[in-house]
């Protein structure tokens, strides 16, 4: 059975294993691999925003934040970018 | 625009500093060959300065132990020379500032105006940094029984190391599996009805505190982690979602 992935609402990566927030509104505590969010410590205790990170993280130049977790060889962050922030403008 | 731009960057600062307040200080105090850095903070948090010969330059980070007294010492300075500090936390710069080594006048000098939206930048870099060493919950006394193997009490053993690298130095952890086995210890201290657990339904996690230590952990379903941290709000517990849940309870052993 094909594992169901969830997308990193902050930078776009698509491989996420838990939904970043639970139905109730809980954060899932995983790191994205992609940007380095933590999602119910970035956000809910760090009071940082998903566009102060997302902005921090292109200024860091969208560098692979995991040093557990392999870049994916097909990872192209302007592409996953591009699918949050299109979101977004709608 | 460029006044929109330093508004949103100075509420920015304010919404990341809340959790730590400074209360006096920083003072310099400089002796032969020394100069020594403190300051008070409202709670007991981490310690960390970063000197450097020039604002932009800040290169030297010391780090000290968790407390509300802070001090930190800066040896082998030279004379005639000016040095530039940022001191506070690991996740947060609490105040900036600048002496000259060997004059007659320790105080210390506000730094200049310029150096704020580099400390908000730094702050939310900051966010990505594991906080000074802070004192080990009680679970991790020599008495507490030894944790399983690592892969039997971590969640997803691939991120285990994200987890360490950031939140290790919260537990003074020195590997990832020491890591893991003191969250796992964390763990029974909720079994045992020592600290407060919450459940929450929506999505079958279990979260842990010590409002003692500020410890904060998740747990799967199956009581693996998800992660182990101390948030610096006050009132991070209070804001989880999920309802009280008693040991006997737990749908785990």
């Amino acid at each position: 059975m094909k594992a169901t992935s969830h997308t990193c609402l902050v930078c776009g990566f698509d491989q996420l294993k838990e939904a970043p927030r639970a139905k109730s509104g809980g954060g899932s505590f995983e790191i994205c691999p992609a940007c380095g969010f933590q999602f119910g410590v970035s956000d809910d205790d760090d009071g940082l925003t998903y566009e102060e990170w997302r902005e921090d993280w292109i200024t860091r130049g969208m560098e692979w934040s995991s040093t557990g977790i392999k870049q994916p060889r097909a990872w192209k962050p302007e592409a996953l970018l591009k699918s949050v922030t299109k979101k977004k403008a709608k | 625009m460029t006044r929109l731009v330093i508004a949103t960057l100075f509420w920015m600062f304010a919404l990341v500093a809340q959790a730590v307040e400074l209360i006096s200080g920083p003072k310099v105090m400089q002796s032969e060959s020394s100069a020594t850095i403190a300051w008070r903070t409202d709670v007991a948090c981490g310690t960390r300065a970063s000197v450097g010969t020039a604002l932009d330059k800040l290169d030297q980070k010391l780090e000290g132990p968790v407390a509300a007294d802070h001090s930190i010492t800066l040896p082998g300075l030279v004379k005639g020379t000016t040095y530039y500090y940022e001191v506070g936390s690991a996740r947060q710069k609490l105040a900036a500032g600048s002496f000259l080594f060997g004059s007659t006048s320790p105080a210390a000098s506000p730094a200049p105006p310029a150096a704020a939206p580099k400390s908000l930048l730094n702050k939310i870099v900051d966010a990505l940094t594991p906080e000074p060493p802070k004192p080990k919950p009680a679970a991790t006394a020599p008495t507490a029984a030894r944790a399983p193997p690592t892969r039997q009490t971590w969640g997803r053993i691939d991120t285990l190391q994200d987890h360490y690298d950031r939140h290790g130095a919260d537990f003074q952890s020195t590997s990832p599996d020491d890591y893991a086995a003191q969250a796992w210890h964390f763990l029974q201290r909720g079994k045992a009805g020592q600290v407060p657990m919450k459940w929450d339904d929506s999505d079958s996690s279990l979260r842990v505190y010590d409002p003692k230590t500020r410890a904060f952990a998740a747990y799967n379903r199956d009581g693996t982690t998800k992660t182990y941290f101390c948030p610096n709000s006050p009132t991070y517990w209070q804001r989880q979602p999920g309802r009280p849940i008693s040991p006997a309870q737990l749908p785990f052993k």
